[in-house]
């Protein structure tokens, strides 16, 4: 199948630094794609580049359009939820729902009417009105009404309570994900999406670091809880990683026997959080130096 | 996925712009509305007021009908409808000029100072289509407020020919005056907005900056006025800007500079599409 986005050499530089630098994937429809990393890693920058809202050097393809010149063909297969992405406060609910039918080729009203009657917001409440949990659920009725190709949510849970967070990941997974859709997300609170994750990338300092599919992550990495009297043994396999945890040193391997491995302690496949932090968590020297 | 899909993404877009700014038809509507209740009031005490001394007074000396029909003669009440329809007309068009006018220079500054530009981004509406609806408004609302100006003045009119006294000396031309008086204050109106096309425009653009548009509008001109004045000792561009500023009268149709002015605002509209690209980008 062709890839959805196709990204090769893409580069951007505000005021002489690289955002993003030299950048090269691609996504494949049907994946649910977790894009992590720290603040300021250039996730948004890569964002705003594949939703033509920058220019870039470099070559970069979505549903086989050029984000900068094809931008208006672009959005009507397009959703995307920022989480500076606010709705004007002086919108009605019912306005916000005639705007989008009015402007948007691909919105189902009765997707999103549907939506709505699930939760408390009220159809002549303005934005200004609502909490700030019922204004995502607003934005998400919209977004999940369009029948777009490729659903682009840039933190978009951000300061929602816990409850409100399980309840838009549900309703994504529920509503909206099928086997011709593409979701590509970004967030800071990787743990909780991580079981829907298909695939990662994991980006820092403009750069991507990782570019895995989740099923994979057994077969390549394999975390160690090494026995005390093992450590010596285990640093001599070369761990990217090693960190301290509860007394005992947590030692993250990529391409290495876990068979090997399983004698010198407790080996498991390490969660995408893990990996993400062994990946770009400056290593503790305190406790012993890789270099 | 259903067949077809019907958008109306014009009608949907200008509806939007009301949306966010209602007063763009509340105060004209309001202001039409107070004419007609003065004008009620006014036909209550005509009935009421000796004629060989008829004065009526509309909203404190905008509008002024004064003087005797009797004493006039019939055809003498074309001044008054010519005065009926200038006044109300002028009225409302100065106040929706003046508020079009605050519009357009907030009106590409708006959607980023509330953060929203991002919302309005991830749907499917191009640069220009956001710019020249936005636009649109401002040649939109001067011709709604003429239509409400038609719709008054003949509220007012009906209302002053049911009055026994002025019924008794309806001028016979009445209806033909006051159509010509319209058609005057319309052709007008259109010139006016073809004269206004570019300063529209340059609003518009100027609500583009990243901050206090309207300080750039009024900095620009007034700089190069005084930088003409220094570098130069003449006021070529102060005489300029006042020319542009002032309302051109129907006898100015022939004069080139409507046209370059028409040339202007298209070329500063296709440069506000541009530069509303990534007016965001930071």
């Amino acid at each position: 199948m062709t890839a959805l986005i196709t990204a090769s050499g893409l580069s951007k530089h505000y005021r002489g630094r690289a955002a993003v630098a030299d950048v090269s994937f691609s996504v494949a429809p049907g994946r649910i794609v977790g894009l992590i990393g720290r603040n300021g890693a250039g996730k948004t920058t890569l964002l705003k580049a594949i939703l033509g809202l920058t220019p870039y050097q470099g070559s970069l393809s979505v549903l086989g359009l050029d984000p900068t010149l094809q931008r208006d063909a672009l959005m009507q297969q397009v959703a995307f939820i920022a989480d500076t992405a606010v709705l004007p406060k002086w919108l009605r609910v019912s306005q916000a729902l005639d705007y989008m039918e009015g402007i948007h080729p691909a919105f189902e009203r009765a997707i999103a009417e549907r939506f709505l009657q699930t939760t408390e917001i009220r159809r002549n409440s303005r934005v200004r009105e609502l909490s700030k949990g019922m204004v995502t659920q607003l934005h998400l009725a919209l977004v999940l009404a369009i029948r777009a190709r490729l659903l682009v949510l840039d933190e978009p849970t951000l300061g929602l309570d816990l409850l409100t967070r399980r309840r838009f990941y549900d309703t994504l997974l529920g509503d909206y994900m099928d086997e011709q859709r593409t979701i590509l997300v970004t967030t800071h609170q990787v743990e909780e999406i991580e079981n829907i994750l298909t695939d990662v990338l994991f980006i820092e300092q403009g750069r991507i670091v990782l570019d895995a599919q989740v099923e994979t992550l057994g077969s390549r990495f394999t975390q160690l809880l090494v026995h005390p009297d093992q450590l010596a043994a285990a640093r001599a396999l070369q761990p990217f990683s090693e960190r301290r945890a509860l007394g005992r040193s947590v030692l993250t391997f990529e391409n290495v026997d876990r068979q090997a491995l399983a004698k010198l302690g407790d080996v498991s496949t390490p969660t995408v959080a893990d990996l993400f932090v062994a990946r770009l968590q400056p290593q503790n020297t305190d406790n012993g130096s890789l270099s | 996925m259903s067949a077809v899909v019907h958008t109306r993404p014009w009608f949907t877009l200008v509806r939007r712009e009301f949306w966010e700014r209602p007063g763009l038809w509340m105060v004209p509507a309001a202001l039409a509305a107070g004419l007609v209740v003065l004008g009620i009031a006014a036909a209550l005490q005509l009935a009421q007021v000796d004629l060989s001394n008829m004065q009526i007074n509309f909203n404190g000396g905008a509008m002024t009908i004064t003087g005797s029909v009797e004493a006039q003669g019939s055809g003498s009440i074309d001044q008054p409808l010519r005065l009926l329809v200038m006044g109300v007309g002028l009225l409302l068009l100065t106040v929706s000029g003046i508020m079009v006018c605050s519009y357009l220079l907030d009106s590409l500054y708006a959607e980023r100072r509330d953060r929203s530009i991002l919302f309005w981004r991830s749907l499917p509406v191009s640069d220009s289509q956001a710019v020249l609806a936005k636009y649109s408004i401002a040649l939109l609302v001067p011709l709604a407020v003429y239509a409400l100006t038609v719709l008054t003045t003949a509220i007012l009119l009906v209302l002053l020919s049911l009055t026994p006294q002025v019924a008794a000396h309806w001028p016979p031309a009445a209806f033909a005056q006051y159509a010509s008086a319209l058609a005057e204050l319309g052709a007008t109106l259109l010139l006016n907005l073809l004269w206004y096309a570019p300063l529209y425009a340059v609003l518009q653009l100027a609500s583009l900056a990243r901050r206090t548009p309207a300080l750039w509008v009024l900095l620009v001109p007034v700089g190069c006025i005084i930088a003409e004045k220094l570098l130069r000792g003449s006021d070529y561009v102060a005489h300029w800007v006042g020319q542009r500023l002032a309302p051109l009268p129907l006898q100015g149709a022939q004069q080139p500079g409507l046209w370059l002015g028409v040339l202007a605002a298209a070329a500063v509209l296709a440069l506000t599409v541009r530069l509303r690209r990534y007016s965001d980008d930071s």
